[in-house]
């Protein structure tokens, strides 16, 4: 009995110091809303009220105004990947931002002739810090328009985009893709410029490829003029965008799935028969000893 | 498991829940880092490339690289220390191309002057050609002192041998001794030049000329007629019959003959060139008989001063259109001069393609059509005036953004629905624009679903047929879905929470609960008035349970609670042996979840009479048990005659 008693205690314990500390302890992970760090993505969901889809079949913004960010980091089904393409033909703005992940699996189903090339972009001389940090300072006229100077990428690709598609922006000459990963330019290994944001049309929507997705962490929001081009790349979908960030595509350690469904059940909570119903269920766990007593 | 062993399990419990990893999407590599904390790598070998890369820039003249490059050494990963020096290299590298294309210009000139044996005009030129190779020579020095300023920060002079930054070095410096030995190249053909033409001057033998240019006016409009005119002489003989060729901006533009007093005369039409001003310059050639009898010449430039109306667009279309629609596109022409052009010529491009050219008015309105399958967003729409005589062509541009019509639904439905039973939805579909009409309906609620369409008025009204399921009372969402034939709508959806009831599932379920709350609640207050019927601490009348004592007096006897000699024992077994007739006469066993203390409280009531000595027995034995004072002599007696007197009347009652 003692025993068991004492599991009990120790799973209720553990049960309320995980909830404390999934509301309290904020989350490191890459990409993730709730991280401030420099690695999460806090900043740039709260500048542009970002909505967090846990499901791509129920929460995808309408294609009108909406904007949906996906950073592949997972594998796609294809049931995900049609409803993806019926978003954009409707109208919707899709910003896909890869390096390494699985953009190619969206571009080939909007049957674009993008693709990520998934080799690491350095520039040793247009850099920030090092050769893995390039600067990129060459837009289209639109970008130039807006008063865009420098974009900072942190471990990007570049895009292959054949004519027909939109550069908005491309990496300088002495940029190159390191095939081989030894962080040196090779005879073989071509060089820039490349780009790395390429926009192209789909249906009624409108697809852009950012070569990476670390533009959107806190650490590089503030960089160069990032804030403004992801601004701007919002802004494509009109004034009033509903933007949507597609979490789960991103890997997420246990604190962030249950940060994420704690926040699905506090919405599901907001009915007020719901909120009966837990009064109800406390109720009865409370008066349980006294049950037991009358037995 | 102990306290110990509970925390371990929450620990491990927490730790799960908080750990885990990236899965690593490209081995090896992270998808980004901290920038802040990312390495100071600086590449020695890339520097020495983009300078290199300028001076191959230099000799090709592309002034455009050059600035780019000086622009880009702000945000160039390049040490502080060497940061000056680069701009240094590159303002130099951008000064150096610039006088070389003087220079070969200037040379290409002096050939062409002394050809035509221009001699004077030939040696003014080769005197300021010299001077820009000095200028030129300057700007390769710094270009040097910057390269070997890098070069020796880097180490690049000492490098090993087959190094990438001893070959860089190495491209760099041949670069540069390229530069210096064009410009001696350049110098060797401007001597050689300067000598030919010193030799016709030192012969003596060609006649020198001499020839002038009047212009009028001097100020002009685009298009109008000028006159020109001047001599041409030879040793203070006018020369008759001789071709002088007037060149506009440097580009011959006609001819005229020298008539007897020399005097040549014509009139020449300023081109459309809407530009603020015009350079004319005459020059003489010898010809045939005149070849190595005269010198050639030229007058000095003349500039005048042109005129012409400059024409500016004002273009105002809707902010906002939707696909399908058309929308006016107003133009008025603005002339600073006041003379206003009675027609003018436009084309109107829409992404580079051309959509309109038509003749129009001071004002214009053109109709465009927007496509029905046009993505919406900004779109950019410009006109390009040509120019016309006098007026100057101009170009403007508008952007309007296009975006489809969210349609206004307006609902009408109560908020709750019974199962089963048909579920009302009314409402009304509008815009900006008015009413909808004809615009697909479809309302959802939860597995049941109906649709229809509006009516002129944009109004519809549906029934969803529900049917009984599962559910028992909760709120489910209403969705309407709106769906307009026309392309400049979008499709639109509202959403309500509707309350549900399932009667008959709730009418069971409440039957079900009630039934169990009375079983309840009757289990709870029969046990309760028997466990407090009496009051505490007051004597009771009733007789205890009679209870058999022969299985007690035959059982074991109990054992001893402390070492064998404490002096404690016999109260502890005197105590045991208590517990056992109490038992028997409450018919209330001590159990694992009972202080002694909460038991004696329990049964001391049911005991009558003992229940007092009980009470006091049983705090005697918990000092005995659990406190840390030895125990006295008069306690131990005190407690055995507790017992004594307890067994003996409990063992007569229970008899």
């Amino acid at each position: 009995m003692r025993v068991v008693r004492l599991a009990i205690a120790g799973i209720g314990i553990a049960i309320v110091v995980s909830l404390l500390s999934i509301i309290i302890y904020p989350s490191a992970q890459d990409f993730m809303k709730a991280n401030s760090f420099w690695n999460g993505i806090k900043d740039f969901t709260e500048q542009n009220d970002v909505i967090t889809m846990y499901s791509l079949e129920n929460d995808l913004p309408d294609s009108e105004n909406g904007v949906l960010i996906a950073i592949p980091y997972k594998p796609y089904e294809p049931e995900e990947l049609d409803i993806i393409k019926e978003f954009v033909a409707d109208g919707g703005l899709l910003l896909v931002l890869d390096d390494y992940g699985y953009g190619n699996q969206i571009l080939e189903a909007l049957e674009s002739n993008i693709t990520f090339d998934g080799s690491p972009l350095l520039d040793p001389y247009q850099c920030y810090r090092n050769q893995w940090l390039p600067v990129v300072n060459d837009f289209a006229s639109e970008l130039e328009e807006i008063g865009l100077e420098q974009l900072n990428l942190n471990y990007a690709t570049a895009i292959n985009a054949p004519p027909g598609n939109r550069v908005l922006a491309r990496s300088s000459e002495t940029s190159y893709l390191d095939h081989n990963e030894n962080g040196d330019w090779d005879e073989d290994e071509l060089r820039g410029p490349f780009a790395v944001i390429v926009t192209t049309g789909y249906g009624k929507g409108t697809l852009v490829a950012v070569s990476d997705p670390s533009i959107l962490i806190n650490s590089m929001m503030g960089k160069g003029d990032n804030n403004r081009l992801l601004e701007y790349l919002i802004s494509l979908a009109g004034e009033e965008a509903t933007v949507a960030i597609d979490e789960t595509h991103i890997p997420a350690v246990p604190l962030d799935w249950t940060k994420n469904q704690w926040e699905k059940i506090l919405v599901q909570l907001e009915s007020p028969y719901r909120k009966a119903l837990v009064a109800g269920v406390v109720l009865i766990i409370t008066t349980m000893p006294l049950w037991k007593k009358g037995e | 498991m102990g306290f110990r062993k509970t925390g371990i399990l929450v620990i491990l419990v927490v730790t799960l829940l908080f750990t885990g990893g990236v899965i690593p999407v490209k081995a090896d590599i992270p998808v980004h880092v901290n920038p802040e904390e990312a390495a100071v790598v600086y590449d020695g070998v890339t520097l020495l490339e983009r300078y290199g890369y300028a001076a191959d820039q230099v000799l090709a003249k592309n002034t455009l690289i050059l600035d780019l490059l000086l622009e880009n050494t702000e945000i160039a990963h390049i040490p502080d220390d060497l940061k000056d020096s680069a701009g240094k290299y590159y303002l130099a590298s951008r000064k150096l191309s610039v006088y070389i294309t003087y220079i070969e210009r200037d040379i290409d000139l002096v050939q062409e002057l002394v050809r035509e044996a221009r001699v004077n005009e030939a040696l003014e030129l080769i005197k300021q050609a010299k001077n820009t190779i000095l200028a030129a020579r300057e700007e390769l020095g710094i270009m040097e002192t910057n390269a070997w300023e890098a070069g020796t920060w880097w180490r690049a002079d000492i490098a090993r041998k087959g190094s990438a930054l001893a070959i860089m070095w190495g491209n760099l410096l041949a670069k540069l001794e390229n530069l210096k030995a064009l410009l001696d190249y350049y110098e060797q053909l401007l001597t050689i030049a300067e000598s030919e033409t010193g030799a016709i001057i030192d012969d003596g033998i060609l006649i020198a000329t001499n020839l002038t240019l009047y212009v009028e006016p001097m100020t002009a409009y685009v298009g109008d007629i000028i006159t020109i005119y001047g001599w041409l002489n030879g040793e203070d003989e006018p020369l008759d019959g001789r071709s002088v060729t007037v060149l506009l901006d440097g580009v011959p533009a006609t001819d005229f003959t020298t008539g007897n007093d020399g005097r040549y005369e014509g009139t020449l039409q300023l081109p459309y060139d809407y530009v603020s001003k015009k350079t004319l310059k005459a020059v003489y050639v010898p010809k045939e008989g005149d070849v190595g009898v005269y010198m050639g010449c030229g007058t000095p430039v003349v500039e005048i001063e042109t005129l012409y109306y400059n024409t500016s667009l004002e273009l105002t279309a809707p902010e906002q259109v939707y696909p399908g629609a058309e929308f006016e596109l107003k133009g008025i022409f603005n002339y600073e001069s006041g003379n206003i052009a009675e027609s003018r010529r436009i084309n109107l491009y829409f992404d580079g393609v051309l959509l309109a050219d038509e003749v129009v008015g001071a004002e214009f309105d053109l109709v465009i059509k927007i496509p029905d399958d046009a993505a919406t967003g900004i779109k950019r729409y410009t006109v390009y005036v040509t120019n016309q005589l006098r007026y100057a062509g101009t170009t403007s541009n508008t952007q309007i953004e296009v975006i489809t019509l969210k349609p206004i639904v307006t609902l009408d439905v109560k908020g709750f629905a019974f199962l089963p039973a048909f579920f009302d939805v009314k409402g009304e579909v509008s815009s900006d624009n008015g009413f909808i009409e004809g615009a697909e309906v479809k309302a959802i609620l939860g597995e049941w679903t109906a649709s229809t369409r509006t009516d002129p008025d944009g109004s519809f009204s549906l029934e969803i047929e529900t049917a009984l399921n599962l559910s028992l009372v909760g709120a489910q969402q209403l969705r309407v879905e709106i769906t307009p034939t026309e392309s400049w709508y979008s499709t639109t959806s509202v959403n309500k929470q509707v309350m549900v009831i399932n009667p008959v599932n709730v009418a069971g379920l409440f039957l079900i609960a009630l039934t169990s709350l009375v079983l309840v609640i009757r289990a709870i207050v029969r046990n309760r008035k028997r466990a407090y019927l009496k009051p505490r601490g007051i004597k009771t009348e009733e007789v205890p349970i009679n209870v058999d004592v022969q299985e007690w007096e035959e059982s074991k006897p109990p054992e001893p609670w402390f070492e064998k000699d404490d002096k404690r024992n016999p109260v502890i077994l005197i105590y045991k042996k208590v517990l056992g007739i109490v038992g028997r006469l409450t018919s209330s066993v001590l159990r694992s979840n009972h202080t002694l203390r909460e038991y004696s409280k329990e049964v001391a009531p049911k005991l009558g009479p003992l229940g007092g000595y009980f009470n006091k027995l049983t705090l005697l034995v918990e000092k005995l048990l659990y406190s840390g004072k030895t125990a006295e002599d008069k306690e131990i007696i005190e407690g055995m005659e507790l017992g004594n007197q307890i067994l003996s009347e409990g063992g007569r009652e229970s008899s």
